[in-house]
C-alpha cells in the first residue's frame, strides 16, 4: 500500500461562511428561551429599581435610613406597614428597600473591583510569561488557598468595619479567579495571527495587550462576573451579618437579619423579610447565571 | 446476492438552535458478507451520521425520519431498544476515529476487553482471560500479557486502535463499522491498521463498512465504494470502476483534487463552492450549485441512481449526464 | 518513581503555600491596621499596654525581623493571647476545634450522602422528574443564606413542631445528670465510647439542625457538580464505544462512567468541606454552637484581633491539608494524574 493514505480529499475553495451573529446575540437568543432566567431578570430589576427609587416608594424614608420610631415597634404586617415594623418601630419595607442599596451595590462593586484587579494581572501574566507570570500565578495560589469568607473577614476587621473596607476586603479574596481565567485565554490568544501580526509591526507590549488581547478575552470575563454576582451578594450579606460592613443605624439585608434573629421565633417578619430578600436576589442571579452559562458554553470553551 | 446490511432511503435530521439540519437525505447502499465497502466523502456529508443511525446511537437531538436499515433481513429502525442492545457488539461492532478517546482512561486494557467478552459469552474467568490474550495476539499486538495490564494512555495511537479492533472482535461481530479508523494515526501506522483490517476480513470473514474521506484508503482496501454528498450516495460501484471510470462530476472533482505523479508541479484542481451546511434541502441535484456541467433539469428534480451501462448494474450514478431521460 | 516525584512535588508546593499564608496573615496582623499595637491590645488601651505590645511584637524593628519573630513563634505553637479572655489562643482553640469539626463532619456526611447519589441519578436521567426536582433543590440550597436557613429551621422544628432543640451542643439537665468525659472532644463519639446513651441521644438531637443548615450549601454544590460531571462523562467517546459494544446501561453508568466521575467528585467533597468550614462561622452564631465560628464572631464583635488572625490561619492550614490529601487520593485513583 504505497503512498496512498495520507492524501486527503479536501476540495474546499472557500471556508464555510462565518457566523453572521455576534457572540452576544447568539448567547441572548439561547438565554431568552430560558423562562427561569427571565423570571430572575425580572426579580433583579424589581430590587434594583426598588433600591434606586426607595425615597419615592416609601412614606417612611427617614426610617429607611435608620430613624427609630419606638412607639410603633414590633407591629406585624398591616396596611400601613406591609411588612410590619422592626424592634425600633421602623417600617420593614422601607428598611428592605434602603438595605437593598447597600447589599446590591456591595455585591456589584466587589465583582467590579475584582475584575479591575484580576483582568490586567491575568493579561500581563499570560502575555509576558516568564518570571512575571510565575510570580502572579503563585500569588493567586496563595490567595485561593484561603477560604474567602474567612480571609475577607480578617482583612475587614484589620481595616475596620464599614461599607468600603468590607467591600475591598471581599474583592481582595476574589480577583485571582479572573486572573486565572484571563491568563488562560491570553495564552491561547498569544500565538494567534493578529497578535503575532501586531508584534511583527513593532507595536509595544502594553498596546498589544490593551488593543488586541483584552477585547478578545472580555466575553468569558463578563459571563463569569455575572455568574459571580450571586455569590458576591451572599458573602457580603454574611460579613454584614457578623457585624462588619455597614454599621447601624444604616440598613443592610445582612445586618437586618442579624438584628432580627433574637426576635425571630416570635416575630419573624423583619429578619424574615431581609433574609427572603437575600434569598430571592441570589436565587435570581443563579437562574440568570445558569442560563448564561448554558448559552455561553460553546463560546467559553472555544479557546 | 444476499446482503448483510442494506440501507434504504435513510433520512436523518438534527434539531439545533440554528434550525433543522438535514444530515442524511435518502442514503442507499448495501454491504455484502465478507466485503469491505467504502463510504467516502468530505466531512459533513452525512457518512458518520448514517453509521450512528444504523446502530441507533444518534445523539439526543437527532432522529431517523424515513428509510429502512435491514440487517439480516430485520429492519433495525423498527427494532426495540432491547433488541438493538443484542445487535450492538454481538452482530455489529464499531470503531472510531480517535482511539485515544474511545478507550476508557481509568480501566486497564485487559479489564475492558474481558468485560466485553464476559458480557457476550458468559465464559469462565479463565476462558475469558485466554480469549482476551488470543484477541490481542490476533490484532498483532506484541506481548499481550503486558498490554492487558496497561492503561490506554500508556499505549501508542496505533496500539490503541488495535486494542479497539480486538474489542470489536471480542463480541463476535459479523459487521465492523470503521469510522475513519486511521485518520488520527501516522502514515506508516495507517497502512498497518488497514492491512490488519484486510487480513481480518480474510481470516475471520468479517464484513467491514469503512468510512473515510481518503480515496487512497478506498483504493487500497475496498471491494466496492459509495461516494456520499450532502447525505446521499451520488455514485456507487466496484472500487476499480468507480475510481477509473468515474462518472459523477463530484467524484471527478474528488479525484482531481488528489495529487498524483502526472500532476506534480501543477496546481491542485479543486471543486469551487463549499459543502452544503444541511440547514436547507437543496432542490434538485444537491451538487448542482457547484457542478461545472449543471443543466436546467438539475435545478428541478433530484436524479436517481441508475446503472452506468445497461449491461452493468453494479456501477450506478445519480446524474442527468448519464440518465436515459436526458441522454439523447 | 514518577508517583514519588509527584508526591514530593505536591508536598513541597503545600509547604510553600503555607509559608505564603503566614506572610499574608502577618501582613493582616501587623501592617494593615493603622495601629497594630493597639489592635493587638484591644479597645481603649493604656499607654503602658501599647509600649509593652510594641516591645513583645517587636513593632519598632524592621518588618523582616518582625516577620521572623512572627514565624518562629508560630512554629513554636505560640498564637498569642486572646484580648478578651487573656488565655493563650492555642489552648482555647483546642477546646473549640473539636466542636466545629464534629459539626462540619456531620454536615458533610449529610450533604454528600444525599448530594452525590442525587447528582449521579439526575445526571444519568437528565430531564426526568428526579432531575427537575434535584435541580430546584440544588439551586435553592446554594442561594439561601446559611444564617437565614438556620433561623427558618429553628422556627419550624423548634418553635412550631417542638421536635428538636434550638441551640447548643447538649441540654443543661443532661450535662449535669449524665456528664460527658471528654476524650476526643467529639460529643457523639465520647458518649458512644462511654456508653452514655441518654447523653448520646441528646447530643445527636442537638446536632441535627445545625448540621442540616450547614449541609445545605455543600448539598447543592454536590448535586450540581456531580450531575455536570456525569453528563460530561456520558458524552465521552468511550461511553459511546461501550454502548456500541452492547454493554448494558447499568454497567455503563455505575461502573464505566462512575469511576471516571469520581475524580471531579473528590473535588466536590473538598469544596464542600471548605464551604462547611467557613459556613460553620455563621451556623455556630445562629445555634450558639461553642466552636471556632462562635469564637471568631465574638472576637469580631469585641475586636479581639489576635483571635481573628489565629483562627484564620488555623482554618486555612486545615484547608490546605485537606486539599493536599485529596490531591494525593486522586493520584492513587487516576493513573493519568501523575503525568500532567
Amino acid at each position: 500500500m504505497q503512498g496512498a493514505p495520507g492524501i486527503e480529499v479536501s476540495p474546499f475553495v472557500e471556508p464555510a461562511p462565518a457566523a453572521t451573529y455576534s457572540e452576544w446575540r447568539l448567547i441572548w437568543r439561547s438565554f431568552r428561551q430560558d423562562k427561569l432566567a427571565l423570571i430572575g431578570l425580572a426579580i433583579i430589576l424589581v430590587f434594583i429599581l426598588g433600591a434606586a427609587f426607595a425615597p419615592l416608594l416609601t412614606p417612611y424614608p427617614e426610617q429607611g435610613r435608620g430613624d427609630p420610631n419606638i412607639l410603633e415597634k414590633f407591629k406585624p404586617p398591616s396596611a400601613a406597614h406591609p411588612l410590619g415594623t422592626d424592634y425600633l418601630g421602623r417600617d420593614v419595607l422601607a428598611r428592605v428597600l434602603y438595605g437593598g442599596r447597600s447589599s446590591l451595590s456591595m455585591g456589584f462593586l466587589v465583582v467590579v473591583i475584582a475584575v479591575l484587579i484580576g483582568v490586567p494581572l491575568g493579561a500581563i501574566a499570560g502575555y509576558l510569561g516568564g518570571w512575571v507570570d510565575e510570580i502572579i500565578m503563585r500569588a493567586t495560589d496563595v490567595f485561593m488557598a484561603f477560604p474567602s469568607l474567612l480571609l475577607a473577614l480578617a482583612i475587614a476587621s484589620a481595616l475596620g468595619a464599614g461599607f468600603t473596607n468590607t467591600m475591598i476586603a471581599i474583592a481582595v479574596t476574589w480577583w485571582p479567579w479572573y486572573t486565572r481565567l484571563v491568563r488562560s485565554q491570553t495564552l491561547s490568544l498569544r500565538e494567534r495571527f493578529f497578535v503575532e501580526a501586531a508584534r511583527s509591526i513593532g507595536l509595544p507590549g502594553h498596546k498589544i495587550v490593551l488593543t488586541h488581547v483584552l477585547p478578545n478575552v472580555m466575553t468569558p470575563v463578563w459571563v463569569q462576573a455575572t455568574l459571580d454576582l450571586g455569590s458576591a451578594i451572599l458573602i457580603s450579606a454574611a460579613l454584614n451579618f457578623v457585624g462588619l460592613g455597614v454599621q447601624p443605624p444604616a440598613a443592610d439585608w445582612g445586618n437586618m437579619v442579624s438584628q432580627g434573629r433574637l426576635y425571630f421565633i416570635d416575630r419573624p417578619w423583619f429578619a424574615g423579610a431581609a433574609g427572603a430578600a437575600i434569598f430571592l436576589t441570589v436565587l435570581a442571579f443563579n437562574f440568570i447565571g445558569d442560563a448564561l452559562r448554558d448559552a455561553a458554553d460553546p463560546y467559553l470553551r472555544r479557546t | 446476492m444476499t446482503e448483510l446490511l442494506t440501507v434504504e432511503n435513510l433520512h436523518v435530521v438534527f434539531q439545533t438552535y440554528a434550525g433543522t439540519v438535514y444530515a442524511v437525505n435518502g442514503m442507499t447502499f448495501s454491504v455484502q458478507p465478507g466485503e469491505i465497502f467504502g463510504l467516502v466523502g468530505e466531512s459533513g456529508c452525512g457518512k458518520s451520521v448514517a453509521c450512528l443511525a444504523i446502530l441507533r446511537i444518534l445523539p439526543g437531538h437527532g432522529r431517523i425520519t424515513a428509510g429502512r436499515v435491514l440487517f439480516d433481513g430485520h429492519d433495525l429502525t423498527q427494532a426495540k431498544e432491547s433488541e438493538m442492545q443484542a445487535i450492538r457488539g454481538r452482530q455489529i461492532a464499531m470503531i472510531f476515529q480517535d482511539p485515544s478517546t474511545s478507550l476508557n482512561p481509568v480501566f486497564t486494557v485487559g479489564s475492558q476487553i474481558k468485560r466485553i467478552i464476559r458480557h457476550h459469552t458468559q465464559a469462565s474467568r479463565q476462558a475469558t482471560e485466554q480469549r482476551a490474550l488470543e484477541l490481542l495476539d490476533e490484532v498483532a499486538l506484541p506481548d499481550p500479557p503486558r498490554i492487558m495490564q496497561a492503561y490506554p494512555h500508556e499505549l501508542s495511537g496505533g496500539m490503541q486502535q488495535r486494542v479497539m479492533i480486538a474489542m470489536a472482535l471480542a463480541s463476535g461481530a459479523r459487521l465492523l463499522i470503521a469510522d475513519e479508523p486511521t485518520t488520527a494515526l501516522d502514515v506508516t501506522i495507517q497502512n498497518q491498521i488497514l492491512e490488519l483490517l484486510v487480513e481480518l476480513r480474510r481470516h475471520v470473514g468479517l464484513s467491514i463498512l469503512l468510512i473515510t474521506h481518503n480515496l487512497g484508503v478506498v483504493a487500497e482496501t475496498c471491494d466496492r465504494v459509495g461516494v456520499a454528498y450532502a447525505g446521499q450516495i451520488v455514485e456507487i460501484g466496484p472500487t476499480s470502476e468507480v475510481l477509473h471510470t468515474m462518472k459523477h462530476p463530484y467524484t471527478q472533482g474528488l479525484l482531481a483534487a488528489l495529487p498524483s505523479a502526472q500532476q506534480k508541479g501543477r496546481d491542485l484542481l479543486s471543486i469551487p463552492g463549499s459543502v452544503p451546511n444541511g440547514l436547507s434541502v437543496i432542490p434538485g441535484c444537491p451538487f448542482h450549485p457547484r457542478c461545472p456541467h449543471v443543466m436546467e433539469v438539475c435545478r428541478q428534480t433530484p436524479p436517481r441512481l441508475t446503472a452506468v451501462n445497461p449491461g452493468e448494474a453494479q456501477h450506478q450514478v445519480a446524474c442527468y449526464l448519464y440518465s436515459p431521460e436526458t441522454a439523447q | 518513581m514518577q508517583r514519588w516525584e509527584y508526591l514530593l512535588k505536591r508536598l513541597f508546593l503545600a509547604i510553600v503555600v503555607l509559608f505564603s499564608i503566614s506572610l499574608i496573615t502577618f501582613f493582616i496582623a501587623r501592617v494593615l491596621p493603622s495601629d497594630p499595637a493597639a489592635a493587638w491590645v484591644g479597645p481603649r488601651p493604656t499607654q503602658e499596654q501599647i509600649a509593652k505590645a510594641t516591645q513583645t511584637l517587636g513593632l519598632d524593628q524592621p518588618l523582616y525581623v518582625q516577620y521572623w519573630r512572627y514565624l518562629t513563634s508560630l512554629l513554636r505553637g505560640d498564637l498569642g493571647v486572646s484580648i478578651k479572655s487573656r488565655q493563650p489562643i492555642l489552648t482555647e482553640l483546642k477546646t473549640y476545634l473539636p466542636a466545629t469539626l464534629e459539626l462540619v463532619i456531620a454536615s458533610m456526611i449529610i450533604g454528600e450522602l444525599i448530594g452525590l447519589p442525587l447528582g449521579v441519578l439526575s445526571g444519568a436521567w437528565k430531564g426526568g422528574a428526579l432531575d427537575n426536582f434535584s435541580r430546584i433543590l440544588a439551586v435553592a440550597c446554594v442561594s439561601v443564606p446559611t444564617f437565614f436557613l438556620g433561623l427558618l429551621l429553628q422556627l419550624v422544628f423548634f418553635a412550631r413542631l417542638k421536635l428538636l432543640p434550638i441551640s447548643g451542643r447538649i441540654s443543661n439537665e443532661i450535662a449535669i445528670n449524665y456528664p460527658i468525659t471528654p476524650i476526643t472532644g467529639f460529643y457523639t463519639i465520647d458518649t458512644l465510647i462511654a456508653g452514655n446513651w441518654p447523653a448520646f441521644q441528646d447530643v445527636l438531637l442537638h446536632l441535627i439542625l445545625p448540621a442540616i443548615t450547614l449541609a445545605a450549601f455543600g448539598l447543592g454544590l454536590s448535586i450540581r457538580m456531580t450531575r455536570a460531571s456525569i453528563i460530561e462523562t456520558l458524552n465521552e467517546k468511550y461511553i459511546l464505544a461501550a454502548r456500541v459494544a452492547g454493554l448494558p446501561r447499568r454497567t455503563i453508568l455505575f461502573v464505566l462512567a462512575l469511576k471516571n466521575a469520581i475524580m471531579p467528585t473528590l473535588n466536590v467533597i473538598g469544596l464542600s468541606f471548605v464551604y462547611s468550614l467557613t459556613g460553620s462561622i455563621l451556623v455556630e452564631v445562629i445555634f450558639s454552637w461553642p466552636g471556632l465560628g462562635q469564637y471568631l464572631t465574638n472576637a469580631v464583635l469585641s475586636l479581639d484581633f489576635p483571635v481573628i488572625v489565629s483562627v484564620t490561619l488555623v482554618v486555612t492550614v486545615f484547608y490546605v491539608a485537606v486539599n493536599l490529601a485529596l490531591d494525593l487520593i486522586q493520584a492513587t485513583i487516576d493513573p493519568r494524574v501523575t503525568l500532567s
